[in-house]
């Protein structure tokens, strides 16, 4: 196995999961997710020399998916799923939620605007700054703040009383 | 609140939602000294948790390698695909200069001399031959090439057909003064004048006729311009 072959196995094994779950939420299918994943890899996998920078790969990679997710929409218009018929199993079964939040944050996460969404994903599943996730999306980061904030109050608007936590603040 | 705070409860709020991971001095110096601030930054912490499992979808089996399977596959695919190139090229250019050498050198096929020549060493045995042809077989042999020569004061030690390149001819060996000659009557086998063989042990002439050519070779020391006057009185111009 060479450098390349090295930097690469690497490159999958810690940002696969992560690249999936992120394409899942933006295409809300999971098999297209796992296509969008492969297909950001094999992208990578043809780029990887231009990829300077080990410490930036999370956001390199991200920045691949988004392009390949939006060239893929761009093709294809696109198909909203009803969240009843997401399968029990693809909301997870890890973590301290029920089945019942999980399935109540799905249906919360899905019903927000892709511009609202997209920096969500970036910020909470990506670890993503707010400063990182502007420079992603091409906007400020005053934006980003915005969208952000907008996402999470209208995610608690709706979740506030069913996760039986009391997220709500009142401002 | 504090009124030292440069920053109200408004403002930390916002911020508690939009970016809890980065917050600067003044932000984290008033949630020390505002407890329902506290409170809420404690309560989104929590719910960026519940958030992020909620996210944490399962991935498919096998994802990282079904990925680095699909790259080898990717890989080979690329690598097969150059070879096909480079062997199209390849091709391509040995394509290419057979047909400009075709064109450089369009009619390039060996000589009559040459092949009269390669004729005679393929079958040296015909030169050792000693049958005593007599002058009737030999009108039959050589009749149907219409050709016409002449010998009749000669020994024949060997007359017969055999093919010469792309057509039947006839193969006669006849006794020289040195040694045996042989004469080749060659149909399609045109020649536009006439051209002399020289060559190992071997000289010999190539005589064009109306419907090919004859060929009269023999022994290097032979003298064979006075064969060729007798034997091919006909001669073509």
């Amino acid at each position: 196995m060479n450098k390349k072959d090295k930097e690469f196995d690497a490159l999958v094994k810690a940002y696969s999961t992560d690249i999936y779950r992120f394409a899942y939420w933006l295409c809300k299918d999971v098999a297209l997710a796992e296509d969008m994943t492969q297909e950001t890899f094999t992208r990578a996998w043809k780029a990887l020399d231009s990829l300077v920078d080990p410490k930036a790969a999370k956001g390199w990679l991200i920045t691949i998916t988004r392009r390949e997710i939006a060239r893929h929409f761009s093709k294809k218009r696109i198909e909203t799923i009803n969240i009843q018929d997401v399968p029990v199993e693809q909301l997870g079964a890890d973590g301290d939620l029920s089945q019942h939040d999980k399935l109540i944050i799905h249906e919360a996460i899905f019903s927000l605007d892709n511009e609202y969404r997209e920096p969500l994903l970036l910020q909470v599943l990506g670890g993503f700054s707010c400063n990182e996730i502007a420079d992603m999306m091409d906007i400020k980061p005053g934006a980003v703040m915005t969208r952000l904030f907008r996402a999470k109050q209208q995610l608690r608007q709706v979740l506030g009383p069913d996760i039986k936590d009391n997220v709500m603040v009142k401002l | 609140m504090n009124e030292k705070s440069t920053i109200n409860c408004i403002d930390v709020r916002r911020l508690l939602l939009s970016n809890p991971a980065d917050l600067e001095k003044d932000t984290l110096q008033h949630l020390n000294i505002c407890p329902s601030c506290k409170k809420a930054a404690l309560d989104a912490s929590g719910f960026d948790d519940r958030l992020l499992s909620a996210l944490k979808v399962p991935v498919p089996d096998g994802l990282a390698n079904k990925i680095l399977l699909t790259k080898g596959i990717h890989e080979n695919l690329q690598q097969r695909r150059a070879r096909n190139w480079f062997r199209a090229v390849a091709a391509s250019i040995v394509l290419t200069t057979s047909i400009i050498v075709s064109l450089m050198y369009p009619d390039s096929p060996a000589s009559v001399s040459d092949i009269a020549l390669a004729h005679i060493k393929a079958e040296p045995h015909h030169l050792q031959d000693r049958k005593n042809i007599k002058l009737t077989k030999l009108d039959k042999i050589i009749k149907p090439f219409n050709m016409k020569i002449n010998i009749s004061s000669q020994r024949i030690h060997y007359a017969g057909t055999c093919k010469i390149r792309r057509s039947i001819g006839a193969h006669i060996v006849i006794q020289g003064k040195k040694a045996p000659l042989t004469i080749l009557l060659m149909p399609d086998e045109k020649v536009s004048s006439r051209q002399t063989i020289n060559e190992d042990n071997f000289s010999g002439i190539i005589v064009p006729v109306k419907n090919g050519s004859i060929a009269i070779i023999g022994d290097k020391q032979e003298d064979l311009n006075a064969f060729e006057k007798q034997i091919i009185p006909q001669a073509a111009t």
